[in-house]
């Protein structure tokens, strides 16, 4: 590796002839040559064919031939040419990646022609005199790479980029060579990456649940509502970054999904242990990265269609996904998105989940430029959801809701009925981003200038007497958040610094809630990566100071009641420390440790009253102190080639947890609260210590090349420190065992691919029976099974795949924990979803 | 920036270190978050700092904050009144009760009102019973509890016809007229429920057949009742 100086300014030098591009020639004679360098320059791989009619001389033969054995009877001098190939270090090819060819011109000052790099990875110089030449490889993500070469004779070259964060490349060969790649790629953090892959074959499914798969997953379902949660801590304790900003909603609602389009997504990382220094200080239980793919460079269109079927609700979903360069402009690129659901009522296995109808309609576009030294990326996205919620889940006191829990299905059912009207209650959700990436690589390193802005509208409508129109709760929330990032890095260390602002507005209207507020927050942080040959340490610290103002009328007076205003601050400090060691190639050990700190979340200052859908009353404290969290994260996989283990453990103390808990009177009976529709038991949230401690682990066996067995267990205990009283909806103990059969090719089908799985969750015995409504549900096993394959596959990146997934396959009656549906109905049953992506 | 410049109130100084400062203040605008403010406001599109301030009042129209009970005697004497009444609604201040004394071997005609006194008399939400009774077709009330029976007896004085045209099924009763005759000297609970019974998937809830088990409950306050 060059050293960082030397990198950036020959980076430097190299953006100045930019703006020039020159002549590609050392000597004279290469005339021909001269006049076709700059089309060179920016012109596709197909464009080298003008190089090669300007040298006759040179047949493909030729260029093939290996460096070992050069040709007897030489080309010319200026003839020659560099081929070869750009790849990872499991030879894979490099999405993106600007290959440049360095030399010194005539002046004696450095020059270079830019060389189209194929999708498979090769790349073919223009033709060139012998000399001295550089070979410049750059791709996000991986590190720069510079190569001198001599050139006499045509020369293959292979040029291999080193993942950025990585202390090595992940070693190839045994079964699992795509999870050690996926913990490599995130460096010292703990976690596991869904790449597009994976995420294809969930297509059409809400973010909570196309993440399930990853081991310590959960969602908390509402019917049409799934909210992602991870090692049981969900909502606004476990920060959602969509294309580097937080997603900002009204996160702290049990019944608001994440209004993020999992079609937006190239790849989602799930991080399990402190992700609080660069996203924020309050990611106590890790975060969900959403990741966009990156724009193209080069001229060129391709595109995806997925579209989607499945019979539970008789959904359909159709996407489109169109990406392409800019002729005459390299470095330019757009990408424009789009996809529409429809969905009507889930169906139990006995009855249909009536109004659990969605339609969604969601899109995004986004043009930038980019080469090694700069980059701008300008995108607008639109989240639309409207949803049904079940009719079941009426707001109703308690009296009839501990009623209707002793009933086996919901009340009302005979005429619960299938179809595609939304109707009361129901939600309306709209999510607007409009965001700009910008980076410049300076003599300093890397400056990252970043601004988003986020609209959320939500509208809840609930079923209230007919002659009311317009929703009963109806929140707008504006978010302006900017950062300015600066990227250091030696051979072997990276180091960023980082500045934040954000400007938040909320406005509320509707029954009684939570106060309009404005928030003001501002933080700086540091962070610090070094590598070492075999292992590479991370530590980082933020500081958050969050001043917010809220404004909330009086209940009594209408337009005259009085206005309360309140003003809050906080400082939320976090700490984060991460090593990761790989202590043989088979060994890997990631260790993480942090300290979080989380203010309290509106409604946990503000709710006062029954909260919908549960006989209970909520009330807020403004006394609550900020949550701080310190948390330990172990991380150890173990490959072989017939199998890989891989073992992730976890801590958490969370001090001044804050938890909604039932206010005891002095005989620990729990308090009930009178109004006008009956008496509710009153929840307060409060300050606890809370403890958490867990466990995922996940066997890989694989006897032999086509057949896989996948063992999963994730366990968690939460209790309250001091009283060891249990903590309410922590997910119960989770067994699952997929066993997959797949082939590289089977006759026409390449990469088929047949499954089954078995999934167990256990009944959650450890709870406190006054803390909830029900006891828990008891334990139930599902059975699934998918099957897919591509089935067309071209050379110009033309693809048609096919998945088939047949979930709860023996239409099991059941009902989930982590499910509020729980207190009145089944969950929904047999599902068979059809799944195509065609690439062109 | 925003924090120093704020005035310590002796109550922050309690506070536990991780919370710079928590105080109320009646108005706060500091020259500085206005300055932030119209620069976001640039990104904001509809920014009005006006309604953010100044918050809309809470939606009134499904509040109901008080119940009155009023028992005319048959045959003359002074009305009995009996009344819940939860003037900010379900959080804040609790509740107030008062409950109902008849005399045996009376019967009266009971009259129900509900209001929202969270808004001003002269609104239209003010009188919420307007709207339970234009929407006759779709609520009950009920009548339970453990002096229903031993005590005194009920029966509904008024059908959705008295309220507007009776557009759906047969002409049911609503509840907020009825008849009250106290049988026998005692007491025990006496329970006023409001039922919404809005159509499901176009198919009417509320029929001949219906019980309190159905819809959902707008209103349910127990009374203490007592026969002398």
């Amino acid at each position: 590796m060059l050293s960082l100086m030397t990198r950036i300014a020959a980076q430097r030098r190299l953006r100045s002839a930019h703006s020039r591009v020159r002549c590609a020639c050392l000597v004279s004679a290469g005339l021909s040559l001269c006049l076709h360098s700059p089309l060179i320059a920016q012109e596709p791989p197909a464009q080298a064919a003008p190089a090669e009619e300007a040298t006759p001389e040179v047949a493909p033969s030729d260029v093939l031939t290996p460096e070992a054995t050069p040709p007897l009877d030489a080309p010319p001098a200026c003839a020659l040419l560099i081929s070869g190939a750009v790849g990872d270090a499991d030879g894979r090819p490099i999405k993106d990646v600007q290959l440049l060819i360095v030399f010194l011109n005539a002046e004696g000052e450095e020059d270079f022609v830019e060389v189209h790099v194929s999708e498979d990875g090769s790349y073919r110089s223009p033709a060139l005199c012998a000399g001295v030449y550089w070979l410049e490889a750059s791709a996000l993500g991986f590190k720069q790479r510079r190569e001198q070469l001599t050139l006499s004779a045509n020369i293959t070259h292979r040029l291999t980029l080193v993942r950025e964060r990585a202390s090595r490349p992940p070693t190839s060969g045994g079964a699992a060579t795509k999870t050690r790649a996926q913990t490599h790629d995130l460096g010292a953090q703990i976690g596991d990456a869904l790449d597009e892959r994976e995420l294809d074959r969930k297509r059409g499914v809400p973010l909570g649940e196309a993440i399930k798969g990853v081991g310590g997953v959960r969602a908390i379902e509402t019917g049409t509502v799934s909210k992602p949660m991870l090692h049981g801590i969900h909502s606004q304790r476990l920060p959602i970054i969509v294309d580097g900003f937080r997603h900002e909603a009204q996160s702290w609602g049990l019944d608001h999904s994440p209004e993020v389009d999992p079609f937006s997504a190239q790849r989602i990382v799930v991080l399990k242990g402190s992700a609080g220094v660069r996203y924020g200080a309050d990611g106590v239980g890790g975060a969900l990265v959403v990741e966009p793919p990156p724009l193209p460079r080069e001229p060129g269109v391709d595109g995806a269609l997925y579209a989607i079927g499945a019979t539970n609700g008789r959904q359909g979903t159709l996407g489109l996904a169109l990406r392409g360069g800019i002729p005459g402009a390299t470095g330019w690129g757009w990408r424009v998105q789009g996809n529409a659901k429809k969905a009507g009522a889930l169906q139990t296995p006995e009855y249909v989940l009536d109004n659990t109808g969605a339609e969604e309609l969601n899109g995004s576009a986004s043009v930038g430029y980019r080469d090694t030294t700069r980059g701008l990326r300008l995108t607008y996205g639109r989240f639309n959801n409207n949803l049904g919620v079940f009719t079941g889940l009426v707001s109703d006191n308690a009296n009839q809701f501990n009623e209707q829990i002793a009933l086996d299905k919901p009340r009302g059912v005979e005429r619960y009925r299938f179809d595609y009207d939304l109707e009361r209650p129901r939600q309306e959700v709209d999510h607007t981003t409009i965001a700009a990436h910008s980076f410049l690589s300076t003599s300093l390193g890397r400056l990252s200038l970043n601004a988003a802005y986020q609209h959320n509208a939500r509208k809840e409508y609930d079923l209230v007497r007919s002659d009311i129109e317009g929703p009963q709760l109806d929140f707008d929330l504006r978010t302006f958040d900017n950062e300015l990032l600066l990227d250091i890095s030696g051979a072997s260390w990276i180091s960023s610094f980082g500045a934040t602002f954000k400007y938040q507005e909320n406005r509320f209207q509707g029954r009684r809630l939570i106060p309009n507020y404005r928030t003001y927050a501002g933080s700086a942080f540091g962070m610090f990566h070094y590598l070492f040959e075999d292992a590479e340490l991370e530590i980082g610290a933020r500081a958050d100071l969050i001043s917010t103002e809220t404004f909330q009328r009086e209940a009594v007076g209408g337009d005259n009641a009085p206005i309360e205003t309140n003003e809050l601050s906080f400082f939320t400090p976090s700490v984060v420390a991460g090593a990761h060691w790989e202590a043989t190639d088979a060994l890997d050990f990631k260790l993480g440790a942090a300290l979080t700190t989380r203010a309290p979340s509106i409604n946990e200052l503000f709710i006062d009253g029954v909260s919908q859908g549960l006989a209970a009353f909520e009330r807020g404290d403004l006394q609550l102190d900020s949550e701080r969290g310190y948390a330990a994260t172990l991380d150890a996989s173990w490959t072989r080639d017939l199998f890989q283990l891989r073992a992730t453990g976890y801590a958490k103390l969370i001090h001044d947890y804050i938890y909604l808990a039932p206010e005891l009177d002095a005989q620990g009976e729990v308090q009930v609260r009178l109004t006008s529709n009956g008496g509710f038991p009153s929840f307060v949230y409060r300050n606890i210590d809370a403890q958490l401690l867990g466990f995922d682990g996940q066997l890989t066996l694989t006897p032999l090349k086509w057949l896989a067995l996948d063992l999963k267990a994730s366990v968690i205990r939460a209790q309250e420190v001091g009283t060891g009283q249990r903590l309410v909806y922590i997910p119960p103990d989770y067994y699952e065992q997929t066993l997959t059969l797949k082939r590289g090719k089977l006759g026409p089908l390449r990469a088929p691919y047949i499954a089954a799985s078995h999934a167990y969750t256990a009944e959650q015995t450890r709870v406190e029976l006054r803390a909830d409504f029900a006891p828990p549900p008891p334990g139930y096993s599902l059975l699934g099974a998918s099957a897919g394959a591509t089935l067309y596959e071209d050379e110009d990146g033309a693809s048609l795949g096919v998945d088939i997934e047949l979930k709860n396959a023996l239409d099991t009656r059941y009902r989930s924990y982590l499910s509020r549906l729980r207190y009145f109905s089944d969950e929904p049953g047999r599902d068979l979803v059809l799944r195509l992506k065609g690439t062109f | 920036m925003i924090i120093m410049s704020q005035e310590s109130t002796g109550a922050a100084d309690d506070l536990p270190p991780m919370i710079l400062s928590r105080f109320q203040v009646s108005r706060y605008t500091h020259p500085m978050s206005t300055a932030l403010a119209c620069l976001s406001a640039v990104f904001l599109a509809a920014c009005g700092e006006e309604d953010l301030e100044n918050p809309a009042p809470d939606n009134a129209e499904e509040v109901i904050t008080t119940l009155k009970l009023t028992f005319t005697p048959e045959g003359g004497g002074a009305a009995i009144n009996a009344e819940f009444k939860d003037a900010d609604g379900d959080g804040g201040a609790a509740p107030t009760q008062t409950p109902i004394n008849l005399t045996a071997g009376t019967t009266y005609t009971l009259e129900l009102e509900l209001l929202n006194e969270t808004v001003s008399p002269d609104d239209e939400e003010y009188v919420i019973g307007d709207e339970v009774r234009g929407e006759a077709e779709e609520h009950q009330l009920f009548f339970t509890g453990t002096a229903i029976g031993p005590v005194v007896t009920h029966a509904y004085a008024d059908k959705e016809s008295d309220y507007g045209a009776n557009a759906v099924g047969a002409d049911l009763p609503l509840g907020m007229k009825g008849t009250v005759t106290a049988t026998a000297a005692g007491m025990g609970t006496f329970i006023v429920t409001l039922k919404h019974q809005p159509p499901v998937n176009g198919a009417p809830v509320k029929s001949a057949t219906s019980t309190i088990a159905d819809g959902g409950t707008d209103l349910e306050v127990t009374f203490q009742l007592t026969v002398q």
